[in-house]
């Protein structure tokens, strides 16, 4: 059946005459339990992350990144893995001097480490908001055994309509990039007979590097 | 001069178990009502209605609201039926004409689930029933989600001296009654039933009461198969003190007076 | 699968003695309805958004050809290549093409009810493609030639033990004496064979939870990952999804995607919330080359119609069977089709025709613990009795359950003859019945006598003593 056969159907079952689509004037704001603004959103957004087993990180500056990954991958044992990593946004980030070595591009299938930038945070459920783009390859959050994101503290917004909002704010009207990815936890089944086990195809690990960031803006994507 | 509560009785009540209507009787009239049994009802009608014959449906809900004319409440033990009078009739004749669908309205505004009527509607604050013991409460599915009766029951309960309320796990979970249900899918509602009459038997209750005699026919009956100790009444023999007859599904040669009026 | 639903009472008997299955069953009280229960405590404004999200399906669903050609044409702006299916058969023909033309020999796929429910894994399978389901709990029974017996959880009625098994009998290439004595184990291995097969197959296939019309994405929803590499790893990527999938704006998923979570597993969000939007733009790193997407009819358009049409607002939570008495004692196979459950008892009538699936809205008890979990408050029970209906005027029920119903009627319409039957039959069996208080067998009511006992009438009706009352005749 064609798509105008389809199309028709529809507008004969339906009867009635077309009606206009809502605007977006009509969504009404996020339940009040759950949102939050400022400080109270940083806390609830670390507060949440925490409860699905998200580490959560905070340093002052980007120059800081480098040592809390060192301190976090020593946290979690064995030998200083090759770190993938996307384009963070700021530059000379010091990471040789942390003894970290580094790749970029798209993930390999035996990368353990994969740190992307996140757009935005939200408060509301403690997700990261990722956008793919040349410098921030979707493969990064789910190839790697461990996967960590930089945020910007200010990045962190209330409620999932803050979140479209900042979409719709960053891209075109009507567009997005390839993949947005809203990230609440690591990979996890409960699959079999109703454990929860973490790694089941994605990252085992979830990270987040909250940076203050007082002083610089970050470059746009 | 008081209002006039008609009763209606329900099939279940009339056929098998009419204690219960004297006991509802007994304490519409202590909530004030004169009450008026018609003798022109017979049945709701939710075996046709959910066996997808809305023709009889019709036929049974015009006859039973006839009946009920010139009648200020019309007042039912049973959560599913008074669910069917006044909520699923006024559905029956919504393609109606207006004249009929009027009449239903105003019909089906004047229908009230006993406890529902009791303690909301009349307020009632003192009841006849007397009952030492450990009591456990089934929510009917139709009275519970389609009249939202939750509160009515246990707060009627409260007001009787001696009654200790010990509440299932699960006391909204469905007995597995689901009218010709129980009859056609056996295995499965028998699946039901046992696991609502293993949670009442953990309340350690002496009596396990209902506002509806299909539920306590189908969970009394599993009890007697099974030969546990814990008798079921409908709430209302408690409420009004009727507790000569034997609870139900058990006899009169039973020596113990579980379930019996204890005083 | 090949629906079973005229042998339901049959499937559902062997069900109730399944002992595995009952294990598995008896998890759900504590599991995913506690869960869900905790869920919604903590977002006192959950009414409110059941409402919210009810009103933007029917909006949606109200404006369906709008909101599909405006999907149509943002999803082709960023690349994509829309498909158009009438039914089940046109799809799989369109799927099949989309991977000849891609030389697949393999696909992987994400979960996704719509393609178990046109047939298309053994449909690629037959046209000599492999085809390897990624999600973990699909992975399990596709192993076993077993179909999902939960729109959710597909493999809650396997054990540990049953896996393990399922394992060392299909994972050949690896050392026998390899020890999996735990579920972290089991994953470990079926993420490492997954991984080849993400990194090798031409072709990945998800569903989508809900396609996006303000930016022609589509939503998936996973807790593992592996729809995120399905969707991301091969060169060409399918998404499947029935026209009904799609939301008008960003904001409408986002308050869909706050009850889909909460009302199916009790999460405020999965670990994995994606929105894909066409193959790789210029400059990106990983992506498919490309895009995809087949929009299935398949007797949606019918349901448009009529009453029907709110059970199209559904979003595949699977609340509706987590709360349901009757698939808590038999499971989701017993319904013998690809949607079990009180919301399989509305759909597979509508898909498969009422006279082969008249069982599954007729096995209800009607008591609404579905309704009250319905996340968009589908009115599944009056739904069930509207398929009651087709079946009664279709004469559908048994002849003897008909004429039964008829005599009953006759009376029941002609009050005193009514009473007078009651009269004798309460005399009757109140004075068969005094002395036990119930009936062990009787010559009717076989199927309640089979599991309990039938309680004994009190020996005069309601009616009766009532007018000897009125007549001074003391009780």
């Amino acid at each position: 059946m064609s798509r105008e056969a389809i199309l028709r159907r529809i507008r004969n079952a339906l009867g009635e005459p077309p009606r206009n689509p809502r605007s977006r004037e009509t969504t009404p704001p996020a339940p009040a339990s759950l949102m939050s603004t400022g400080a109270a959103s940083v806390a609830r957004f670390i507060a949440e992350a925490e409860a699905k087993g998200v580490t959560l990180l905070t340093v002052r500056e980007p120059r800081h990144i480098p040592g809390a990954v060192a301190r976090y991958l020593t946290g979690l044992g064995g030998p200083a893995p090759r770190v993938r990593i996307a384009d963070l946004g700021w530059p000379d980030v010091p990471w040789a001097d942390a003894g970290i070595e580094i790749a970029t591009g798209a993930a390999a299938p035996d990368d353990i480490v994969g740190i992307s930038r996140g757009l935005a945070g939200i408060a509301e459920t403690g997700t990261v908001l990722l956008v793919s783009s040349p410098g921030n390859p979707t493969t990064l959050a789910f190839l790697p055994e461990v996967h960590i994101v930089v945020l910007e503290q200010a990045a962190v917004a209330g409620t999932f309509e803050e979140a479209t909002a900042i979409l719709r704010a960053t891209f075109s009207p009507g567009t997005l990039p390839r993949s947005v990815n809203l990230i609440s936890g690591a990979s996890r089944t409960g699959d079999i007979g109703g454990r929860i086990v973490h790694g089941a195809h994605g990252p085992r690990r979830l990270a987040v590097i909250l940076v203050e960031n007082k002083q610089g803006a970050v470059e746009a994507p | 001069m008081q209002p006039r509560a008609g009763l209606f009785v329900t099939c279940l009540v009339d056929l098998v178990r009419p204690s219960v209507g004297f006991a509802a009787a007994r304490l519409i009239e202590a909530a004030g009502c004169d009450v008026i049994v018609p003798q022109m009802q017979t049945c709701c009608g939710q075996p046709a209605y959910n066996s997808g014959d809305r023709k009889t449906s019709r036929t049974l809900a015009l006859q039973t609201i006839r009946a009920f004319a010139g009648c200020d409440y019309v007042v039912a033990p049973s959560g599913s039926c008074a669910a069917m009078l006044k909520i699923h009739y006024p559905k029956l004749f919504a393609d109606a004409k207006p004249g009929i669908r009027a009449q239903v309205a105003d019909f089906s505004s004047r229908v009230h689930e006993l406890c529902e009527f009791l303690a909301d509607v009349k307020k009632l604050r003192h009841l006849p029933g007397r009952f030492n013991g450990r009591v456990a409460y089934h929510d009917s599915c139709s009275g519970l989600r389609e009249l939202k009766i939750q509160s009515a029951p246990r707060r009627l309960l409260a007001l009787v001296p001696g009654v200790e309320l010990a509440e299932m796990a699960e006391p909204e979970a469905c007995c597995g009654f689901g009218g010709l249900f129980a009859e056609r899918y056996p295995g499965i509602s028998a699946a039901i039933v046992s696991r609502k009459v293993d949670d009442a038997a953990r309340t350690k209750a002496d009596l396990l009461l209902a506002g509806d005699l299909g539920c306590l026919m189908n969970m009394a009956g599993k009890l007697a198969r099974e030969g546990r100790p814990i008798a079921c009444r409908h709430i209302a023999e408690v409420l009004a003190g009727e507790m000569a007859d034997p609870p139900i599904a058990q006899g009169q040669n039973i020596s113990t007076t579980a379930g019996a009026c204890k005083t | 699968m090949i629906p079973s639903t005229s042998t339901f009472p049959r499937n559902a008997e062997e069900a109730l003695v399944d002992n595995r299955l009952q294990a598995a069953l008896a998890t759900l009280p504590g599991g995913l309805v506690a869960q869900r229960r905790a869920a919604v405590a903590k977002v006192p404004e959950f009414e409110a958004l059941r409402d919210l999200g009810r009103e933007i399906r029917d909006h949606t669903l109200q404006n369906l050809d709008g909101y599909l050609k405006a999907f149509e044409k943002k999803a082709t702006a960023a690349g994509s290549t829309i498909h158009w299916a009438g039914d089940a058969a046109d799809a799989r023909l369109i799927v099949h093409e989309i991977c000849r033309a891609a030389g697949a020999s393999l696909v992987v796929k994400g979960k996704s009810m719509v393609t178990e429910e046109i047939g298309l894994n053994a449909h690629l399978i037959e046209n000599g493609i492999e085809v390897v389901e990624s999600d973990l709990g699909e992975y399990i029974i596709q192993k076993r030639g077993e179909a999902p017996s939960h729109i959710i959880a597909p493999a809650i009625h396997l054990t540990q033990d049953d896996v393990e098994k399922d394992f060392r009998t299909y994972h050949t290439h690896l050392p026998a004496s390899r020890l999996l004595p735990d579920a972290e184990s089991l994953v470990a291995e079926a993420r490492a064979v997954m991984r080849e097969k993400f990194l090798t197959a031409e072709v990945g296939i998800t569903g989508a939870n809900f396609l996006v019309a303000e930016t022609g994405s589509s939503i998936i929803v996973t807790n593992e990952g592996n729809g995120d590499l399905t969707q991301t790893l091969p060169p060409v990527h399918i998404v499947v999804a029935t026209i009904d999938k799609v939301v008008p704006t960003l904001d409408d998923a986002m308050v869909l995607l706050r009850l889909l979570a909460r009302s199916a597993t009790g999460q405020d969000m999965t670990a994995y919330t994606t929105l894909a939007t066409g193959p790789r733009r210029e400059g990106d790193r990983d992506g498919p080359r490309a895009c995809h997407v087949v929009l299935i009819d398949n007797g949606r358009t019918d349901m448009l119609a009529g009453p029907l049409r709110d059970a199209l607002r559904c979003i595949r939570c699977g609340a509706c069977m987590n709360h349901c008495p009757v698939y808590n004692a038999i499971g989701g196979h017993a319904y013998g089709s690809v949607y079990p459950g009180p919301i399989g008892s509305v759909l597979t009538p509508a898909l498969l025709g009422i006279s082969e699936t008249a069982h599954l809205p007729s096995a209800s008890t009607f008591c609404g613990s579905c309704e009250a979990v319905c996340p968009v408050k589908i009115p599944l029970v009056t739904l069930m009795r509207t398929w009651r209906e087709r079946a009664w005027s279709g004469r559908l029920t048994s002849r003897t359950g008909r004429l039964v119903h008829a005599l009953w009627g006759y009376a029941a319409t002609r009050p005193r003859l009514y009473h007078l039957l009651a009269r004798f039959a309460a005399a009757g069996g109140g004075a068969l019945g005094r002395r036990r208080g119930a009936f062990r067998r009787l010559p009717i009511a076989r199927g309640w006598l089979s599991a309990r006992d039938m309680p004994a009438p009190q020996g005069r009706t309601f009616q009766q003593l009532w007018q000897e009352t009125q007549r001074g005749v003391p009780r």
